[in-house]
């Protein structure tokens, strides 16, 4: 338990601190100045909301790949299973380079909906769907071990009482469900909101429209404006933290309303 | 075809019968109607193909778009293979670090009661 600590605190805890050690060198009106600066605040914005909308999607989007993974027997199953991982294994940049091309004006997917009015390539729906390719594989691997764990008495039982499939499914399957899948929407969302490598490439960066928060840290970190880096990432981190704290919350909620397990 | 069904079910003893029985009637119990299920499957497969498979095809296309030759001589460059050898050292490393330490960690979280442990 005191390696677990230590461990914890010199990977985790010693860089965080610092960061908070530094931000505490700003006065409260110059890093409230920062804060509130049209384009920290619009960066902040498109980095929470974004990712928000994207942990979403690959909550419902995920939810139907592992029940086709897990329940389903279809041909290339097990490679659909494995493919699934590639958005872990793909250098960020390499995804993001090829998520530009693919949906760039003239990419196979962009001339498409270009054709449609919808551009996505350097525009927010870009980073929106960097997002969502950086967040897949996590709902999908923190839920499939549940599925596949549930117990198929549990659901003949609910059958064989006169539940239809639908109430089965909504009212035994998703409850059990609830914490992997609120685990993977935390995961999901952590990774969307502190994503660089592959948003950048896609997202066309134009301040206060398509630029993310982790972006002008690195703008302000290239200017020398280390104040101004500090205050975002602390931000970023208190909010984060926050999110994540209350996804916990409500994942122990959904935890303890399971009467079996 | 119907005559041999109905022979071997009436020669079937009672127990084999619901035995069977009961297998069609789990199949009943634990899916959905062809309809959902081919839709779910088609969901999830255009979701990863449009969003996984084509940006790799992508990669490997762009990477093989000059010709073989190229690729293996791109990646005879010494700085490349420098640039994989550290990849590929620092990963041994730390995914061996975080094997033990995380494992170290799980089983303190799990099995031990200490102050700001999640209960």
């Amino acid at each position: 338990m005191g390696l677990t600590l230590t461990w914890l605190s010199v990977i985790i805890l010693i860089p965080l601190a610092a960061l908070f050690l530094r931000s505490t060198e700003l006065s409260f009106d110059q890093f409230w100045a920062i804060l509130s600066s049209r384009r920290t605040l619009n960066a902040l914005r498109v980095s929470f909301g974004l990712a928000f909308a994207a942990a979403c999607v690959n909550l419902v989007m995920g939810s139907i790949i592992v029940w086709a993974l897990v329940r389903y027997r279809f041909p290339g199953r097990r490679i659909f299973d494995a493919i699934v991982d590639v958005p872990f294994a793909l250098p960020t940049a390499v995804a993001g380079v090829a998520l530009t091309s693919l949906f760039a004006e003239k990419g196979w997917l962009g001339a498409p909906l270009a054709a449609l009015g919808i551009k996505v390539a350097f525009t927010p729906l870009g980073i929106f769907v960097a997002m969502i390719f950086i967040g897949i594989p996590f709902v999908v691997r923190t839920v499939q071990p549940v599925l596949q764990d549930i117990d198929a008495e549990i659901e003949e039982a609910a059958g064989s009482l006169g539940a239809s499939r639908w109430q089965t499914i909504v009212r035994v399957i998703l409850p059990s469900l609830a914490p992997a899948l609120l685990t993977g929407l935390a995961l999901a969302f952590a990774r969307a909101v502190g994503e660089y490598g592959s948003v950048i490439f896609i997202a066309g960066n134009l301040p206060n429209i398509s630029e993310i928060a982790p972006l002008l840290i690195v703008i302000r970190l290239s200017e020398f404006r280390y104040a101004d880096a500090t205050a975002i990432a602390v931000v970023m981190l208190v909010v984060s933290f926050v999110i994540i704290f209350a996804v916990n919350r409500l994942q122990r909620w959904a935890q303890n309303r399971i009467p079996v397990h | 075809m119907t005559m041999q069904i109905a022979d071997t079910v009436s020669l079937a003893s009672p127990e084999a019968k619901a035995r069977a029985h009961k297998a069609a009637a789990r199949n009943n119990l634990r899916t959905e109607p062809r309809v959902v299920r081919i839709a779910i499957i088609t969901l999830a497969i255009a979701f990863l193909f449009v969003f996984v498979v084509l940006p790799l095809v992508l990669v490997f296309a762009q990477a093989f778009s000059k010709g073989v030759l190229a690729y293996f001589a791109a990646l005879a460059e010494p700085e490349a293979l420098a640039a994989i050898k550290l990849t590929l050292v620092v990963a041994a490393i730390s995914v061996s670090l975080n094997l033990v330490f995380g494992l170290v960690a799980a089983w303190a979280i799990a099995k031990f009661e200490f102050q700001a442990r999640p209960s």
